[in-house]
């Protein structure tokens, strides 16, 4: 194996780590070959001195830690991507800005909506509530009215109206606790959703 | 050896390579050669580890028509060696102990 031989299968074994690191080694062993051949070596002679090429891949491979690994492969595949895609793209993308923003603008106007709406809803669960609070509490002041005056009948309607709404309210309140739960939970589902979906795409 | 000492030991030989002055790899391989035996990768690892702790310099200089990298010694890289020799007798005195004779009781 010659020189040029040698470095090309190192270059090549090497495309896993970042250029620049896998540049600088293969400078680092064309330079200590050619000090052997100044020596005296022949080419052959100092390639061999130098090891197994397959060797010296596999141990860099082992020292470079995986994450810069992982990161040199995904920078990878990003630039194969953008290589593809990326003039048109980026035509389409400028030419279509006026009919994508309102797309956009109206997705997230509706997203705000139903959050608007649930949270709508929530706050009538507690008004609902407390109308029914109020109204029995409205109900006995009536009755107790009713009774001091003798009006008997009304004071009877009074009374089952207030208990009515006493009733509904004490049940309300276990509905409002539950709603409002529901309604948290789904509003951190979504915003830990939105979050996943950024990280996601930065990492691609 | 333990690796970590191992690792340290290295490092410090080949400081010691480039104390007196600056040197390029090959060179710095045959001046360990009668001591230890220094692969092309174990070097390179070695050299760049020092150069990040900034133990050493690299300039590239043209040599017979093509480049070469040459390593000089910074001043933290000769407190490193000075502790080296501390850190030596300490082990020394650590050695003596381990190895001692039994006294008396014969």
């Amino acid at each position: 194996m010659n020189k040029e031989e040698f470095l090309n299968e190192l270059k090549k074994g090497l495309l896993g780590i970042p250029k620049e690191d896998s540049d600088e080694r293969v400078n680092f062993y064309s330079e200590m070959i050619d000090d052997r051949i100044e020596e005296g070596m022949s080419e052959e002679e100092a390639v061999r001195a130098i090891g197994d090429v397959n060797s010296i891949i596999s141990q860099i491979m082992a020292e470079t830690p995986m994450t810069t690994i992982v990161k040199e492969r995904v920078n990878r595949e990003k630039e194969k991507k953008n290589g593809g895609i990326s003039p048109l793209a980026l035509i389409l993308i400028v030419l279509l800005f006026p009919l994508w923003i309102p797309i956009v603008a109206v997705i997230f106007g509706l997203g705000i909506a139903l959050f608007a709406t649930l949270w709508a809803l929530v706050v009538a669960f507690y008004a609902v509530t407390i109308a029914l609070v109020v109204g029995g509490a409205g109900s006995i002041v009536w009755v107790l009215g009713m009774l001091l005056t003798g009006h008997l009948f009304s004071a009877g309607l009074g009374i089952g109206a207030g208990l009515f709404c006493i009733g509904l309210a004490i049940l309300m309140v276990f509905g409002c606790i539950a709603f409002t739960k529901g309604a948290i939970r789904l509003t951190v589902d979504v915003i830990v959703g939105i979050k996943k979906k950024v990280s996601g795409k930065e990492r691609d | 050896m333990d690796t970590q000492m191992k690792r340290g030991l290295l490092d410090v030989c080949v400081l010691a390579a480039i104390q007196y002055e600056d040197s390029y790899g090959y060179q710095i391989i045959k001046d360990m050669k009668p001591y230890m035996e220094l692969s092309e990768s174990t070097l390179y690892t070695i050299l760049k580890r020092l150069e990040t702790a900034k133990l050493l310099t690299v300039r590239t200089a043209e040599h017979d028509g093509r480049l070469r990298k040459y390593y000089r010694i910074t001043d933290s890289g000769r407190r490193r060696i000075e502790e080296f020799k501390e850190d030596w007798k300490e082990m020394e005195s650590i050695y003596q102990f381990i190895t001692r004779e039994e006294v008396g009781n014969e």
